[in-house]
């Protein structure tokens, strides 16, 4: 039991830091003496906070009261021994944690072994050297600060966690219901006089294509499809004003018979800078269902395909009409143009992203050496415009398409 | 997608190289129309020889710059579109608000014109 007390007494080159220092300690040792000198020698490395238990017993009521960061533990004891001790301390769930640093003689080797088999953390000869004492010591409460610290990261980590997933799970409610929303706009597949199917895929949640079609009166019908540059909820946004604005007809003083003076009129209402920089394409079509005329115009949307039957199969036309993009720029005219229809014929009206497709060579799929000849394979399939998505999706790289995809098929009656 | 800066006489040009589209087309904003702007270029000449692929978010970009162009009373052309570009900007009568060109010199010439 000797002590180098001017080693203990010296403000010591490796002091442990202050929170080290804040440490609750635990001496359990039947020996005055023994308590005395280890708490003399800890409080000269910086430890302020000694308890001392003269027996195992006192020790484990100590343990109920208050949490301690290290305890130190005589082996040979009378009554309770340090081995009981050590077992009771490692049986219970919220002591199981405290480092236990086992004092033992020289000649109780294997009863120190032993405690370290039962889970003390390390053990310390007597008479201690006070060296060794400061490291044991320092080691094992500073070891027991880390392991508090994660558990209480891990507690903050998952509070963080569940806040980003009530986030997220609120933020998803709001995308299905807008996406209900969007849904609840488009017009119903028609099997009346005018039979049409549809397919529409955003490329995100939300995209940037709306189209429709609805009686103007009893004679006219009308087909639009439109789609805002870029994707995702701000194009759904401005698709889903300006798709409504057609569908019910909204722009005053408009004509919605003639495809040029609505068009004219949208441009105005939609210019780009009131709008967040945004334009959209667009083509919208009257159908006379007396005259079997279709006239048309066009702002910058790729021409929709109409398949006429020619001998036993179908010819082309491409119902083009240049015009600027709507809201590009102010004062645009739009030319309307008009074909005949044809009983028997089939009109695909789709939107850029139906073709503009990159595929693995890095090139980009041929319009018309790819897209129109299968369009043209399609002109009786019952289920058109979900055959063409499929095929737009094998073109490319990957079975996810970069843009949105909107396909519209009407099918003209033979009377 | 890469922009190239040179000048001819008192014409600036801008040469395009790759592809625009939503994924990069901030280099237009950032390159061509805040330079056009900062610098207050008068006179701006987009070479298209070596676009390839343009998307409508970046066809976009084309109507911000002539439109910031027109309110600071500049003018742009565009010129030597390859083909598919050359559709898209044909299917939107772009050259109705501003001259698409076969070559660099016409449009150097439709920008300078005193007209």
């Amino acid at each position: 039991m000797s002590m180098e007390k001017s080693e203990a007494m010296t403000a010591l080159p490796d002091s442990p830091s202050k929170r080290v220092q804040e440490a609750q300690l635990l001496v359990v040792d039947d020996s005055r003496t023994m308590r005395l000198a280890l708490a003399r020698a800890l409080n000269g490395i910086g430890f302020q906070n000694i308890t001392e238990a003269t027996d195992g017993k006192k020790a484990l009521e100590l343990l109920g009261e208050k949490s301690f960061d290290v305890m130190l533990l005589d082996i040979e004891m009378p009554e309770m021994n340090g081995m009981e001790v050590l077992t009771a301390v490692k049986a219970n769930p919220e002591w199981r944690d405290l480092p236990v640093i086992v004092i033992s003689g020289s000649e109780q080797l294997d009863s120190a072994v032993k405690c370290i088999e039962l889970g003390a953390e390390d053990y310390l000869p007597k008479p201690f050297n006070p060296t060794l004492l400061r490291a044991r010591v320092n080691t094992s409460v500073e070891k027991k600060l880390l392991r508090d610290l994660d558990r209480l990261r891990v507690v903050q980590l998952q509070r963080e966690k569940d806040l980003l997933q009530q986030t997220q799970n609120r933020l998803q409610e709001e995308l299905d219901e807008a996406t209900r929303y969007v849904a609840s706009i488009l017009p119903p597949p028609m099997d009346g006089a005018l039979r049409i199917q549809w397919t529409y895929l955003p490329s995100t949640e939300m995209g940037g294509d709306s189209f429709g079609y609805h009686s103007l009166d009893e004679n006219h019908f009308a087909i639009y499809l439109l789609d805002v540059c870029g994707h995702g909820i701000a194009a759904a946004l401005l698709s889903v004003a300006a798709i409504n604005v057609i569908r019910s007809g909204a722009l005053p003083g408009t004509d919605f018979l003639d495809p040029g003076k609505v068009l004219a009129g949208l441009n105005e209402a939609f210019q780009m800078e009131r709008h967040n920089n945004s334009y959209f394409t667009l083509w919208y079509g009257v159908y006379n269902k007396n005259t079997h005329e279709l006239c048309y115009a066009s702002g910058g949307h790729p021409p929709p395909i109409l398949l006429k039957p020619a001998g036993s199969g179908f010819e082309v036309e491409e119902l083009e009409a240049p015009g600027m993009i709507i809201g590009g720029i102010p004062g645009s005219e739009y030319e309307k143009k008009t074909t005949i229809v044809p009983e028997g014929s089939r009109l695909f009206v789709y939107c850029d992203g139906a073709f503009e497709i990159r595929k693995a060579d890095g090139t980009m799929l041929d319009y018309d050496k790819s897209f129109v000849p299968r369009i043209l394979n399609a002109a009786q399939s019952p289920k058109a415009t979900e055959e063409m998505l499929a095929w737009a999706r094998e073109q490319g790289t990957k079975p996810i398409l970069d843009d949105d995809f909107s396909m519209i098929a009407i099918d003209f009656p033979k009377s | 997608m890469e922009v190239t800066f040179s000048t001819a006489g008192e014409v600036s040009i801008f040469t395009l190289q790759g592809k625009l589209d939503a994924l990069n087309q901030k280099v237009f904003g950032e390159q061509i129309t805040k330079k056009t702007a900062d610098e207050n270029l008068k006179t701006v000449v987009l070479d298209l020889s070596g676009l390839d692929y343009i998307s409508s978010a970046g066809f976009r970009e084309f109507f911000m710059l002539g439109r910031q162009m027109q309110r600071t009373g500049g003018k742009m052309a565009v010129c030597a579109l390859q083909p598919m570009v050359a559709k898209v900007f044909e299917i939107a009568r772009f050259q109705t608000a501003y001259p698409v060109c076969a070559d660099q010199a016409s449009a150097i010439a439709a920008v300078s014109n005193p007209v």
